[in-house]
């Protein structure tokens, strides 16, 4: 897929770690390894806006289209 | 769905199933020892509703009696049991055994998909593949059912149906394996959205 999910660099920037984020996006640490990984094929806009929130940063930071 | 009805009566009428396969086979079984050993057992059995082909969509049957000098046999005298040769028989006994084994295997497929619903894994790829199996196996039914034969020692009767019913089977779990696997992508994409 086109599609990059940059969550772990987002993550690493923020300092935060997986089970950290889990704990308060409320998303299962399976989950959030499958968008990690970029295994998803879909992200609700409930769970972008969850992350968004968390890690404080745009939905741009965390996606990035590839050609 | 642990608590639905319809599901367990499926899984019981299943297991019925397998047992009715196993006492026909079985009795099947002892017809096919006790025809051997003891033929005149059968003297008095008249065959000739075996070759009843009525509820099929196309059938041909080709029977032939022998003749001793101008007397025509009576079908009582020569569709006897007792009289069916050895290699009728044992064809008749292979294509038997078959077919009971391929009942067997469709329930046992279709008991397979019945529990995967009942545990709400209903669109998993074992179950598009229980479907095309179901297929195959029916298939297989029906070239048994399509062809017959008895021979007997003063004549005989072969007969070719096609049985509209077993195909229009056929057909059902072929579209329901393609049905299932759409669904499989669907159930993998929503598991797959976060």
């Amino acid at each position: 897929m086109a599609i990059i999910v940059n969550l772990d660099v987002m993550m690493a920037k923020r300092k935060m770690s997986l089970s950290e984020l889990s704990n308060e996006v409320g998303i299962t640490m399976a989950n959030l390894s499958i968008l990690k990984n970029n295994k998803a094929k879909a992200v609700r806009f409930s769970t972008l806006d969850a992350i968004c929130r968390v890690l404080d940063c745009q939905p741009s930071d965390l996606l990035e289209f590839e050609k | 769905m642990t608590k639905n009805i319809l599901l367990n009566l499926g899984i019981i009428i299943c297991k019925i199933l397998y047992f009715s396969y196993a006492v026909i086979f079985a009795a099947f079984l002892v017809f096919f020892v006790h025809h051997q050993v003891k033929p005149s057992a059968y003297a008095n059995i008249d065959v000739a509703i075996v070759t009843g082909t009525s509820q099929m969509f196309f059938a041909r049957t080709k029977t032939y009696k022998d003749q001793i000098g101008d007397k025509v046999l009576e079908d009582s005298e020569v569709f006897v049991l007792n009289k069916l040769k050895k290699s009728s028989l044992y064809f008749n006994f292979v294509k038997f055994s078959l077919l009971v084994f391929l009942m067997f295997l469709v329930v046992r497929e279709f008991q397979k998909i019945i529990e995967s619903v009942k545990e709400v894994r209903t669109f998993q790829k074992r179950n598009i593949k229980s479907f095309r199996k179901i297929g195959r196996y029916l298939l297989g039914i029906f070239a048994l059912v399509s062809y017959s034969s008895y021979i007997f020692e003063e004549g005989g009767t072969s007969s070719f149906c096609i049985s509209l019913e077993l195909l229009i089977f056929v057909l059902i779990a072929f579209i329901m394996s393609e049905i299932f696997e759409e669904g499989s992508k669907l159930w993998e994409n929503s598991k797959l959205t976060i």
